[in-house]
């Protein structure tokens, strides 16, 4: 269902939106161009987002927008660009005299990435990427709670709902707009692209504090490996790491471009307000570089193998805590891929909702159980309430083992069904005795999908048979 | 002495082409254009100077002038009008094959999804296409004008190929764009992409044959592919889409097929088009290969934004508004009245320019501009008087004969109608400019005005309802209008220059 193209369009929208086109804006300066569109998209996303505007429609034109106007001030700034006249020109005379037209770009790029600086961050940041990334490939569900909630807030920006606000999806809306990924995969995978830019961010950090590109190696080498060997290499990244990135970045830009630096750290502040303990990780890795002698940076190689070594002797946890059965999440995949969209709705408890919030309704299990009782589901000629096509009911044969939480912070039913065993266990038992009343009742309900731990029943829904009972 | 006299004193009344002098100075360039210089005059002709010959020779010029008739009869507006609203037979034919029949080359009774992957379809293929079309029809026509009718043939040749590769392209592209972000249903995305290959020939095919003068081929392609879908749906019982698909490819086809037997029957043999460098066709072309694409994107911007607003709830990304299109279906009708008179105000435009040349003397450039501003000011209020009068009647008669079943479309009704007679100014001011060689500020107006209409309406439908989008149009139209008037107004400032530089 989820496979590392996944990824690649992840990492692939986020060089088109972040690098390669604001590296062409600003005239060939990466890193610049790189704060500038954060800022902007980090900006753009929480202003719209909170007039419930920031739409695919209203995101492209703004960033095209940005795009233009950002091209015409660093034109303005640099008066000997040759301008498109140049380049309508060239591909005049590439088509009449077949000029080689791309060779010379080609072999440019080629200097720049076959040096063994280049490779060896490159490898590094892979590295960390795919450590970052190896939950996400192997699992559908989301790891932490918080992320349960980042998913959410991203799909209510996403389509112009009522933004439940969180500053660190901002920057991700775009990115998943133009992968085409869903919101919640967009976190899931996350974790590898903070982990290769924050390995970017130390080695140009790196780079620029000790003075030479052998710099960029050690440092960010070293962060590595103490991102794995204290299992900090972001899986789910919440906004501390992403703001990680930024003010890394600013570190490496303060006294050379002060005005960059101090935008860089503006965007850190706006996606999240707080220090993050990577920053330590940073400012170790950066203090062992400067000691290290100078022979060892020499081979960048090294390096870099050092750090694949560390990620393949020290794995990252087996276990994560699961507050959704895997299964639950692909189901819920799965349903969203087969039905028309919004034709069908999924019963069950609120975490399937990051799954397919926009693609189809979704309706609580307590609510669910609580409206309706098993004599009234057993009567022959009952139908659910609901108007759609289709109606999934999960129901959790083994409950679920999920981290036990304190709901004394809030109160009514729900914490007390879905934080707590015994409050899920019951929940699940009177779901159970609901469906079997039914489907004893009803020939049309069928069994979607079971294994070991749940049941989803699929109940055909017929407008004419809800419409006669409401009458 | 001089023997021969030199080509350009005597007179060519048969040549059509030809020109009597304006005065003596047009006379001693012509003269030193066959060189007679002042030495050659002197020493040949035996003048002082090529001046002194013109001089003396231009008199009987002159007279020639006056005795012949002063200028072709102007062209009859009603017939310059009804052949601007040629473009609309189609769809006439549609509209009537539905009424009759219930069945047409596409649209009509289809199911709700259908009727969405149609929809963008067919406005997609307008938007690609109108690009190749026009770029098409610019450069073959200007070999047409020469007379050079297997450059042309050329020409057609590539940006037909051009346009029909690039749809193909765009529709491989949107499958594999649909197979990752998942717009549509697999089956509903090649329905989708079909119709837009379909309607994109056929839209070449047309723009093919306007181009060689055949419109009532375009009519009998029309009439042919209704007979299609008319016969495999009423008659076989195919489901009614792909009847369409069917009857699409057969109008398509006879399309393609009128323009290319236009060529052969003219003596344009298939000849390698080696004369046509690919990038320096397009340099030429491109500003009229824009200006066809953003036309029809401002002409159905506000159709994409209503399409795509408040679709949260939606199966699909895209929802076909049926009561937004019949609003705006109803108002087009005016617009059709109305473009006719584009057609017959440019061809007023030569007569009149023809004959205020004739008027006066070659150094009274100034007076030559002002008569033409008068005549420009006078054919704007022209056509919003009747583009006005033909939206009012279009009104009337959607109220009298109640042909808009939705209630609440009424204000998007008012706003198109109030709409077209502005985007026809700006047609108007956009052929002048085109025919005046000055296709950039053309391509600004558009592109603002359909910039305009887009973000306005988007936020607009984003905002508050979907038919809100219509605004955006109104909107877009004003701006398209007011700045191709203002390109307009500066070029008709040094009109004689422009004129003189666009016949080069």
């Amino acid at each position: 269902m989820f496979s590392p193209f996944d990824l690649f369009r992840l990492f692939a929208a986020f060089a088109a939106v972040l690098v390669v086109i604001p590296y062409f804006v600003f005239r060939r300066n990466v890193t610049r161009g790189f704060v500038h569109a954060a800022f902007f998209l980090q900006i753009a996303g929480m202003v719209l987002g909170d007039w419930r505007l920031y739409l695919p429609g209203s995101a492209a034109a703004l960033y095209l927008l940005w795009c233009v106007a950002a091209s015409i001030m660093v034109r303005r700034r640099q008066s000997s660009d040759p301008g498109a006249a140049s380049v309508i020109a060239g591909l005049i005379d590439w088509s009449e005299n077949r000029q080689p037209l791309l060779a010379p770009r080609l072999a440019r790029l080629r200097r720049v990435f076959a040096s063994p600086v280049t490779t060896a961050v490159v490898l590094i940041g892979a590295t960390i990427a795919l450590r970052g990334a190896w939950f996400a490939l192997h699992n559908v569900r989301l790891m932490r709670l918080e992320s349960y909630s980042r998913a959410l807030s991203l799909h209510t920006l996403m389509r112009g709902d009522l933004w439940n606000h969180d500053s660190s999806v901002a920057l991700l809306a775009p990115l998943a707009w133009l992968s085409g990924l869903t919101p919640d995969a967009a976190i899931r995978f996350s974790g590898a692209l903070t982990g290769a830019a924050l390995i970017a961010a130390m080695a140009f950090t790196g780079w620029h504090r000790l003075g030479q590109a052998a710099g960029a190696v050690t440092s960010s080498a070293i962060f590595a490996c103490l991102l794995i060997a204290l299992n900090l290499a972001p899986s789910e990244p919440t906004g501390a790491e992403w703001s990680a990135v930024f003010v890394i970045l600013a570190a490496g830009l303060a006294g050379e471009e002060w005005g960059l630096a101090a935008l860089a750290i503006l965007t850190a502040a706006l996606i999240h307000l707080g220090l993050s303990p990577i920053l330590l990780l940073a400012a170790l890795a950066l203090t062992l570089a400067s000691l290290l002698p100078a022979i060892a940076g020499r081979v960048p190689a090294f390096a870099a193998l050092a750090v694949l070594a560390a990620a393949i002797f020290l794995p990252p946890n087996g276990v994560a805590p699961e507050h959704q059965y895997e299964s639950a999440a692909r189901v819920a995949h799965r349903i969203a891929g087969e039905f028309r969209t919004n034709d069908w709705i999924v019963v069950s408890p609120g975490l399937e909702v990051a799954q397919i919030y926009g693609r189809g309704w979704h309706v609580e299990l307590a609510d669910f159980v609580n409206t309706h009782s098993e004599e009234q589901v057993a009567r022959k000629g009952f139908h659910f309430p609901y108007y759609a096509q289709d109606l999934f009911v999960f129901v959790e044969k083994r409950v679920l083992n999920q981290p036990a939480f304190s709901f004394a912070h809030d109160a009514g039913a729900a914490p007390y069904y879905y934080n707590t065993k015994l409050g899920r266990a019951s929940l699940e038992f009177r779901a159970a005795g609901l469906m079997a009343s039914y489907v004893a009742a009803h020939r049309d309900a069928t069994v979607y999908h079971e294994d070991e731990d749940l049941m989803v029943y699929r109940i055909p829904q017929s407008t004419a048979a809800l419409t006669a009972q409401f009458q | 002495m001089a023997t021969r006299i030199p080509d350009c004193l005597t007179p060519r009344s048969s040549d059509p082409a030809w020109r009597a002098p304006l005065d003596e100075f047009d006379l001693a360039v012509r003269l030193e254009t066959e060189g007679i210089t002042d030495e050659v005059a002197r020493s040949v002709h035996g003048f002082g100077s090529t001046l002194d010959m013109a001089e003396v020779c231009f008199p009987s010029f002159a007279r020639a002038a006056k005795a012949s008739p002063l200028a072709a009869p102007a062209p009859s507006a009603w017939r310059a009008w009804l052949r601007g609203t040629f473009f609309a037979l189609p769809m006439l034919l549609c509209a009537l094959s539905m009424m009759t029949l219930g069945v047409s080359l596409w649209g009509g009774d289809l199911p709700a999804d259908l009727a969405s992957a149609v929809a963008i379809a067919t406005v997609a293929s307008l938007i690609v296409t109108g690009g190749f079309v026009q770029a098409m029809s610019r450069r073959a026509m200007f070999y047409l004008g020469a007379c050079d009718i297997p450059a042309a043939a050329v020409v057609t040749r590539f940006w037909g190929t051009a346009g029909s590769g690039a749809v193909l392209t765009l529709a491989v592209a949107g499958l594999a764009a649909n197979l990752i972000f998942a717009w549509m249903p697999g089956a509903l995305a090649v329905h989708t992409a079909a119709f837009f290959v379909l309607l994109g020939m056929l839209w070449l095919g047309c723009g093919g044959l306007y181009l060689v003068n055949r419109a009532w081929w375009i009519a009998g392609a029309t009439v042919a592919g209704i007979a299609v879908v008319a016969a495999l749906h009423l008659g076989f019982g195919w489901a009614l889409h792909s009847a369409q698909l069917a009857g699409v490819t057969a109008a398509a086809a006879l399309a393609v097929a009128g323009t290319i037997t236009w060529f052969r029957s003219h003596g344009a043999q298939p000849v390698a088009g080696s004369f046509l460098a690919p990038a320096r066709e397009i340099y030429l072309a491109a500003p009229y290969f824009a200006y066809g694409s953003l036309y029809y994107l401002f002409l159905f911007a506000d159709r994409l934004i209503a399409w795509t607003a408040q679709t949260n709830a939606a199966a699909l990304p895209l929802q076909f508004r049926g009561d937004y299109e019949t609003a705006l279906d109803l108002a087009m009708a005016a617009f059709v009245l109305q473009m006719g008179w584009v057609h017959a105000s440019l061809a007023s435009f030569h007569h009149t320019v023809a004959m205020v040349q004739r008027g006066l003397p070659a150094g009274q450039y100034e007076r030559f501009n002002a008569s033409l501003r008068e005549f420009y000011w006078w054919r704007v209020a022209r056509i919003a008087a009747f583009g006005f009068a033909s939206s009012g009647l279009v009104f009337f008669l959607v109220s009298r004969f109640h042909l808009l079943p939705f209630a609440n479309m009424r204000p998007a009704l008012v706003i198109a109608l109030a709409a077209f007679p502005v985007v026809v100014a700006g047609l108007w001011n956009t052929s002048l400019l085109f025919t005046l060689g000055h296709p950039r500020p053309v391509l600004a107006s558009v592109a603002c005005g359909a910039l305009a209409s887009l973000s306005s309406g988007y936020l607009l439908s984003r905002t508050g309802s979907y038919d809100a989008a219509v605004v955006g149009f109104l909107i877009g139209a004003f701006m398209f209008a007011a700045l191709s008037c203002l390109a307009v107004l500066g070029a008709f400032r040094k009109l004689d220059g422009r004129y003189y530089a666009s016949a080069l």
